[in-house]
């Protein structure tokens, strides 16, 4: 098991009054599982993903139970230890491709920043080579002229293929990719999650995908989690879910995609 | 009234609104009556130091201090007022409608717009006064004139920060005209950045206004403006020195004041 | 046979940019198309295929470089995607519904009120949201109140441009239905812009597919999907999973 989350729950404390934006929520996640959270705005997914990866602020918030990656609490862990974990073993993409990297700096240099950072022994010869071949990986045309563009050269699919390569450069075990696709067209959102699922298999990398789009979540995850309101709905294998919808939520959100029947 | 004390719960804004509100205070009163005469000279007092019956001293004529700075700063709040409203009217003109139409006239006006904007205000100020003359209604037209650009700048660019919503094109959907969306459907929607850059352009305005006097060319003797105390009191800053002091006082807090005003205001939004 | 509301033919849009050294870009590339009264049209694309310019070439809001644009209505309406950027934070929800009144009737005060009550309900609101803000309102809400103001004039074509892509599903499913029960009770004819296949499959009489500026192929849901003709639509339906 790579990650457990055990009756974790987060409370704001930034207004008057304090506000619950996840509560009781319990899962866990295999060594190479793609685990799909699914749920509308205000569900607390991203605040959940955000948690795991150790990067919601420390002030002005309580937070409960317990997140254990590799057997450590991250909720509890000190900073310099979690430093070690992020960006290394943790590693997150998200939805804005646009704004995720750096404008002004080399996308081969933002690529080898984790490795940089965790990896201090490596040269810069093999720092290269590790960066252009995960570049090759994400199928990413020419690597070598990308590794020395800048991110306004490159459309919007290619930066989040950029994004993925940044993430995976340091061989992580987890991945968080939350709403990673929303941005993108069809057929750009059809290639990454093909590139994804391809990720999972070569480097067995745990994948948590979070979407509020129910059929992508169904085309990538092996197990599904769903979210209402903070709270944790139902959870199973992705088949399951979507065939025998036990709550009442999952069925009205399966419901509520458009169906298609030719 | 409790809802606006919750509202303005920050401590800027209070600090700000209530030293800006004793000054104004005091210069309602000075309209009415002020302690002495503010011209009325007094071969005895000269130099009188603060004492009870004059709480900020005498000058040089004998004059009572704290009459003529209660004087002084109606005027330079008078000129400041007068100055940020021709600099705000004519910035609010010019810049929505460079900011809304965009194009040729955009092109035109912030050009003309630059070449004011790359002089110091002070500077620009003085080569207008040195064409209209000295006097206080035309340091005002002046000091205004010189205003407007960094206004237009402002407003500018909030409007087309705005223009890019889809409100706008849906008000023109409505069958708005230009006009109309420009100064009903837009302008509320930039004056929270509008009312801090008014304040933070008042202040500029007291110490422009505070600067000409002390070069001699705001307000002329023996009316009393705070910078023209300020350069009278320097040839006798170590005899008299409270004759500099107290109005100098009086310019830092009416900065201070407007500064935390815009500051809160700015939080608050 | 009734006439169409909006005719385009060999419709050409470019934009330039740059001030010295001007680049043009041709953003659609002779769209010829017709929206009949009371029919929802389907607008399917990518980013940058030049959906959104269509509907501002027939708002008249973009210039026609060359064809032409008949439009045999008056004042259509518009939806945006964005229900944050839409309704004027400014202003009251009343405020802002009465402003197609102010500017095309001489109703009163009391009567305009009336009238966005009743449309309030409409839209499935009810007076209770005349004096609160935008920012008050979820974005379902808003959408909702985006409708109903688009109604006051009594358009008789509406344009959607991507009207629920930016809300939750469930909501997202609430407001199409209102779309189609306003739709058959008032027949308004909607061009529906989407990347969406799937919403449009149930929603839309007829699909027209564009891409890079040109419509590449157009037909009635159920047979268009069947059997697209076109290689390209034929990815968009397998990236939708259809």
């Amino acid at each position: 098991m790579l990650l457990s989350v055990e009756d974790f729950g987060i409370e704001f404390h930034d207004h008057d009054k304090p506000e619950r934006v996840v509560e009781g929520v319990s899962f866990t996640l295999d060594k190479g599982e793609i685990l799909g959270i699914v749920g509308e705005s205000g569900s607390g997914k991203s605040m959940t993903a955000l948690a795991i990866a150790g990067l919601l602020p420390r002030k002005k918030l309580k937070k409960e139970g317990r997140i254990l990656f590799e057997g450590e609490d991250v909720l509890t862990m000190e900073r310099h230890k979690l430093r070690t974990l992020q960006g290394d073993e943790i590693c997150m993409i998200f939805q804005e491709p646009m704004t995720a990297l750096n404008p002004t700096m080399k996308i081969g240099t933002q690529v080898e920043e984790a490795l940089r950072i965790h990896h201090t022994q490596m040269n810069d010869a093999a720092r290269k080579e590790r960066a252009i071949k995960w570049l090759e990986n994400v199928e990413l045309d020419d690597p070598e002229r990308v590794y020395e563009s800048y991110p306004h050269q490159l459309s919007g699919g290619m930066r989040q293929r950029v994004m993925i390569a940044a993430a995976m450069v340091g061989g992580p075990q987890l991945l968080i990719a939350d709403e990673a696709t929303t941005a993108l067209d069809v057929t750009v959102q059809a290639q990454i999650i093909k590139l994804l699922q391809k990720i999972n298999k070569e480097s067995a990398v745990a994948i948590l995908f979070i979407s509020h789009d129910l059929s992508l979540i169904r085309q990538i995850s092996h197990n599904v989690l769903v979210m209402q309101n903070g709270h944790l709905v139902e959870k199973g294998a992705v088949d399951d879910i979507f065939d025998h919808p036990k709550q009442e939520y999952t069925k009205k959100l399966i419901s509520a995609i458009p169906k298609v029947e030719l | 009234m409790k809802k606006w004390f919750k509202k303005h719960q920050n401590f800027n804004f209070i600090t700000g609104a209530a030293i800006t509100g004793i000054l104004l205070f005091t210069v309602f009163v000075s309209i009415f009556a002020t302690p002495y005469d503010t011209t009325a000279m007094s071969v005895a007092d000269k130099f009188a130091k603060p004492s009870f019956t004059h709480w900020m001293g005498c000058d040089n004529y004998g004059r009572d201090i704290l009459s003529r700075v209660m004087e002084g700063m109606g005027n330079t709040f008078l000129i400041a007022v007068l100055t940020v409203l021709i600099g705000t009217v004519f910035g609010v003109i010019v810049g929505s409608l460079c900011g809304y139409f965009g194009g040729l006239l955009d092109d035109i006006l912030m050009r003309i717009n630059d070449v004011l904007f790359s002089f110091p205000s002070i500077l620009l100020a003085l080569v207008i006064i040195s064409l209209l003359g000295t006097g206080r209604l035309n340091v005002t037209l002046a000091l205004g004139i010189a205003f407007i650009p960094s206004f237009a700048r402002i407003v500018r660019s909030e409007v087309k920060k705005q223009c890019s919503l889809d409100y706008v094109k849906s008000a023109a959907l409505m069958g708005a005209g230009h006009i109309r969306i420009i100064f009903v459907h837009i302008l509320p929607n930039i004056m929270p950045v509008l009312l801090s850059s008014v304040m933070i352009g008042f202040n500029n305005a007291v110490l422009a206004e505070a600067g000409l006097s002390y070069l001699g060319i705001g307000v002329q003797p023996p009316a009393a403006s705070l910078g023209r105390m300020l350069s009278e009191a320097q040839s006798y800053l170590f005899t008299a020195p409270w004759y500099a002091i107290f109005p100098g006082i009086v310019i830092v807090l009416t900065v201070l004041g407007f500064a935390l005003l815009a500051e809160g205001t700015t939080e608050e939004n | 046979m009734s006439e169409n509301l909006v005719s385009l033919r060999d419709v050409e849009v470019s934009f330039t940019s740059g001030s010295f050294k001007k680049t043009e870009k041709k953003v659609l590339k002779g769209v010829s198309f017709d929206i009949k009264p009371g029919e929802i049209l389907g607008l399917a694309g990518e980013s940058g295929s030049g959906k959104s310019t269509i509907a501002k070439a027939i708002l008249k809001m973009v210039d026609i470089k060359a064809g032409s644009m008949e439009r045999n209505t008056n004042h259509p309406q518009m939806i945006f995607q964005d229900p944050y950027g839409s309704l004027n934070p400014a202003y009251s929800i009343s405020w802002i519904m009465q402003e197609p009144l102010r500017m095309s009737t001489k109703l009163s005060a009391a009567q305009r009120r009336e009238k966005v009550a009743l449309m309030l309900n409409e839209v499935g609101l009810d007076e209770s949201y005349m004096e609160r803000k935008p920012g008050e309102l979820s974005g379902g809400q808003r959408q909702r109140i985006c409708i109903g103001t688009a109604l006051m004039r009594e358009p008789k074509l509406l344009i959607a441009d991507e009207p629920v892509s930016a809300l939750d599903v469930t909501v997202a499913s609430q407001v199409l239905a209102l779309l189609k029960r306003l739709h058959e009770e008032k027949h308004i004819a909607i061009l529906f812009i989407s990347h969406d296949l799937r919403t449009m499959y149930n929603f839309c009489d007829r699909i027209m597919i564009l891409r890079d500026g040109r419509i590449i192929e157009e037909g009635v849901p159920k047979e268009m999907y069947k059997n697209p003709k076109e290689e390209y639509t034929r990815l968009l339906l397998k990236s939708a999973g259809i």
